[in-house]
């Protein structure tokens, strides 16, 4: 097994650090495809293998423990001094927060940190392991292509690629080493090495903006680093380990639970939620690449993904309760300002702190269905979300916008992209897809907490107007728009295009395996009991079932009378205007004088007054404050 | 089985159709009207499929055929007993993609009547999901045919839920004064809205459509009577002249006013009924 954890840690982090000091461009497209191709395997043979766990010996003379003390200093001491050279105090403060209890924890206080098994994989790690390694690496072949237009569009001289990929490469190679630890210093250590590769990142183009973004996204998440400290100073002294498995096992109480807070409150700051939401949305200056690993495989799947390992500990219990509620309310909260935008990059990003809150909700719903639920959409959501994201960032290339709006009718312009784009909205937002069989798992299991399933309920139809729209914009055509046939994209953009859309129908067909042979060991692991199965393209759970097939046949046959209905059809018709395009009625005289009519114009409804985000932001950060504040306090009751 | 889906694909239009004859005509004597034929929806479609087959593009026409699909098929899964959730789910496909369907033609009032047609499903869903809530917190499951093994109405503990039916019904039928995304006679502002750019066959298909789901919504209505049916089918006709008789005196309202409407109003029986069974439990 060791082999395939080096490939899918140490090799992106190698060839990223080759990468950086190469200039050629050529070369550096073999390693970026090459680095793929091999951490796809590694991420095949890991889930061949199945669960395992590793004890971490030495390197040479020195043990990995020592090495990662080290390195983790050396970090905090690299983002501490990235704080002073920005003169930022409140930065500062918080990356001295950070080091400075860590050293003393670690070095004066005796503390034993060693543990037995450092790596632990067990089902969740290892459906992580196949999101990070999949849909990242795509990622990475996309910003081969992208990246070469986005400097010439830009006019980046010298190249900052280099730069560029070295950091993406990193990213995920520390991403994948998070989901494998099971020492809460190691994931601390990996945590931090994603806000540094993120705040990097959306700094890339060096811009004011760009860089104003970066400095909030550090600060955000440094908040979280924080939380993160303090948890593992006080979980050590509660429960007397740093041993993740060990931590889930205990029974927690009283000021162990605090920790467990602490954790969840670090990943709700690396999830974007409500009212940390702010960086996420800055992120979208980065360019695209940036935008879709954040967005999902890397970043902000790592707070989900740690509350989803943290759940067992505090299963049931008010705290729950609570934490449920705030991913509820981020949810409707966040698909309730999506309504409000126009900016396609905007609306994904808070469809992603919706979609995020409704897998933290999940997550801690008191019924172990939920949790499989949530699994299942944070699968689902990763693909659909990175599809849609590099969507964007090809239209935005093709067209010069992201706004909705001037997306209208881009089937005729990009018919390529615009069919990708179609096919990601309809995962993301009709049955039988396997986002919406989430929420349809979460509305079942939700049930029995009336408030929940209310913010679930209007969240999910909110949910429905901003997708649909945005639809339907796409797919406008009359038989006088001109129409291109063949749309000329870079074979690195169209590729993963293809690979993930075709990827986000084909895991929808075959969800009941996916359910079985993934997410149903992933949770009975920590739970003795889980009331779902999938079997022949049904899912059964305890109060209902939802069959696949009658949907996919459904849609099959509407489909093909749609083809046979379209080749007999007589022909294309004019829209009904009944003299609204006429040039001789655009003046028109009231009282003798002349006036011009204003052209016609239709736009969707954005409710610009009643959703404005200045006016509602703060609103919703007090509430969501409040409940978080609720979560502390009912471990204290 | 192949008798149910029979009678789900085939009787249960037909039903539909027959109460949407049987509105006109109510509606034209409540008008001092004779009123048309209690069959001329029938005459209507089958006018319609004979004529000529035109779309404005080929979107439409994939957007009419899911929407027929989708809605056939949620009535077929209701009377195969599924999942309540699920029906609804599925139901929603085709919701959604009538509005796509209106959105790719480049008409104003075709464009105008998906948006509004946007805010009416957002209107009504959420009510529709907290329906099928209230009913698994009395029956314990969302499965219909877990639903129909009780041996007392739900209306007992929902009286509720079944206002909210009626709000409900009002928006998805598109019932005065909720007739916001397409009016009923075309020659309003918005001629026919979300159906402007339909014409021939296709028009015939989503008249169709609408059918079904008026015969869904009635019998998740006349579920709230089970085991009690004919009470159920009564009580489900009852709503229909219900809602005639508001669609009568009343008039089109705006988007903003439906809703706040159905959020306040709406949403607070939801509540109201579904809490006091939260408690009482």
């Amino acid at each position: 097994m060791q082999f395939e954890l080096f490939i899918a840690i140490f090799l992106p982090i190698i060839i990223g650090i080759i990468v950086y000091m190469i200039k050629s461009e050529k070369l550096r497209n073999i390693l970026v495809i090459a680095c793929t191709a091999l951490v796809m395997l590694s991420s095949v043979l890991i889930v061949h293998h199945g669960n395992f766990s590793l004890e971490m010996g030495q390197l040479g003379s020195l043990p990995w423990n020592s090495i990662i003390e080290v390195l983790d200093l050396a970090l905090g001491l690299f983002i501490l001094y990235i704080s002073i050279s920005l003169k930022n105090k409140n930065l500062i403060l918080l990356s001295a927060l950070q080091v400075l209890p860590m050293f003393i924890f670690e070095n004066f206080t005796g503390a034993n940190l060693e543990i037995n098994k450092v790596i632990y994989a067990d089902h969740l790690s290892i459906i992580m392991n196949i999101i990070i390694s999949f849909v990242g690496t795509l990622i990475w072949i996309f910003a081969i292509g992208y990246m070469k237009d986005d400097e010439e569009h830009k006019k980046v001289y010298p190249s900052r690629q280099n730069r560029f990929f070295a950091i993406i490469l990193v990213f995920i190679g520390a991403m994948n080493a998070l989901v494998f630890s099971n020492s809460l210093i190691w994931v601390y250590f990996f945590w931090e090495i994603t806000t540094l590769s993120s705040y990097l990142l959306i700094g890339h183009d060096g811009t004011e903006e760009a860089q104003e973004s970066a400095v909030r996204a550090l600060l955000l998440n440094s908040i979280g680093g924080v939380a993160f400290v303090a948890a593992i100073i006080i979980a050590y002294y509660q429960i007397g380990t740093v041993d993740i498995q060990k931590i889930i096992s205990s029974k927690s109480s009283g000021l162990a639970m605090v920790a467990i807070g602490l954790l969840c409150l670090a990943a709700f700051t690396k999830s974007a939620q409500i009212p940390f939401h702010k960086w996420l949305l800055g992120a979208m200056v980065a360019p695209t690449p940036v935008s879709a690993l954040l967005h999902s495989s890397t970043m902000v799947k790592a707070g989900v993904y740690f509350i989803i390992r943290l759940a067992p500990t505090f299963y049931g219990t008010r705290m729950a309760f609570v934490i449920s509620l705030y991913g509820g309310f981020t949810f409707v909260a966040a698909s309730l300002m999506a309504i409000g935008q126009s900016n396609g990059k905007k609306i994904l990003a808070y469809s992603t702190i919706s979609n995020l809150g409704l897998i933290i909700s999940a997550a801690c719903i008191d019924n172990t269905t939920a949790v499989a639920a949530a699994i299942m959409l944070m699968i689902f959501h990763a693909v659909s979300k990175a599809l849609l994201f590099l969507c964007v960032g090809t239209i935005e290339h093709g067209i010069g916008s992201r706004d909705i709006e001037d997306m209208r009718g881009l089937i005729n312009r990009m018919p390529f992209t615009a069919t990708i784009t179609v096919i990601g909205l309809v995962t993301m937002l009709l049955p039988p897809f396997g986002v919406l069989l989430s929420k349809w798992l979460v509305i079942e299991t939700a049930a029995k907490n009336p408030i929940l399933v209310f913010m679930i309920a209007i969240g999910s139809a909110l949910t429905v107007v901003y997708y649909t729209r945005w639809l339907g914009l796409l797919l406008s055509r009359s038989s006088d728009n001109e129409t291109i046939k063949y749309e000329k994209i870079s074979g690195y953009i169209r590729l993963p295009l293809t690979i993930l859309s075709v990827t986000a129908i084909t895991i929808s067909t075959f969800i009941t395996f996916i359910l079985n042979r993934l997410i149903v060991p992933a949770v009975t692991q920590y739970y003795n009991w889980l009331g779902l199965v999938g079997m022949e393209g049904t899912i059964e759970e305890t109060y209902g079932s939802f069959s696949l097939w009658p949907v996919f046949l459904a849609l099959g046959i509407a489909f093909a009378g749609c083809y046979i209905s379209l080749k007999s059809q007589s022909g294309f018709a004019h829209p009904y205007m009944p003299g609204e395009t006429s040039k001789s009625y655009k003046v028109i005289k009231i009282n003798g004088k002349e006036d011009a009519l204003p052209d016609l114009k239709v736009r969707n409804y954005y409710f610009g007054g009643l959703l404005s985000e200045e006016r509602l932001t703060p609103w919703l950060k007090l509430i969501a404050t409040a409940l978080i504040i609720c979560a502390f306090g009912v471990i204290l009751l | 089985m192949i008798l149910k889906v029979l009678f789900a694909l085939i009787c249960m239009p037909l039903i539909g159709g027959l109460i949407v004859g049987a509105d006109r005509k109510l509606t034209a004597r409540m008008q001092g009207r004779f009123g048309p034929p209690l069959l001329q929806p029938f005459y209507d479609v089958v006018k319609l499929c004979l004529k000529q087959r035109v779309s404005v593009n080929e979107f439409q026409v994939l957007s009419v055929f899911i929407y027929f699909a989708s809605s056939a098929l949620s009535v077929l899964l209701l009377l195969l007993r599924s999942d309540l959730l699920m029906i609804i789910f599925v139901m929603s496909i085709g919701a959604a993609f009538l509005v796509v369907g209106a959105m790719s033609v480049r008409s104003p009032y075709s464009q105008v009547g998906a948006q509004r047609e946007l805010m009416q499903m957002l209107s009504y869903e959420p009510l529709l999901i907290l329906v099928t809530v209230g009913m698994y917190l009395v029956t314990g499951s969302f499965k219909v045919s877990k639903i129909m093994m009780r041996s007392t109405p739900m209306i007992a503990e929902l009286p509720l839920l079944f206002f909210v039916m009626i709000i409900i019904l009002g928006i998805k039928m598109r019932k005065s004064p909720f007739d916001i995304s397409a009016s009923e006679h075309a020659h309003q502002e918005i001629v026919k809205g979300v159906l402007t750019d339909y014409s021939g066959p296709y028009l015939a298909m989503t008249e169709v459509a609408h059918w079904y789901d008026l015969t869904l919504l009635l019998s998740i209505a006349a579920l709230f009577f089970y085991p009690y049916w004919i009470w159920g089918i009564i009580s489900a006709l009852a709503l229909v002249v219900v809602e005639i008789l508001i669609d009568n005196v009343s008039a089109r309202l705006t988007v903003k006013w439906m809703l706040s409407y159905s959020y306040i109003v709406g949403i607070t029986l939801a509540a109201v009924n579904i809490g006091v069974l939260y408690f009482v439990r």
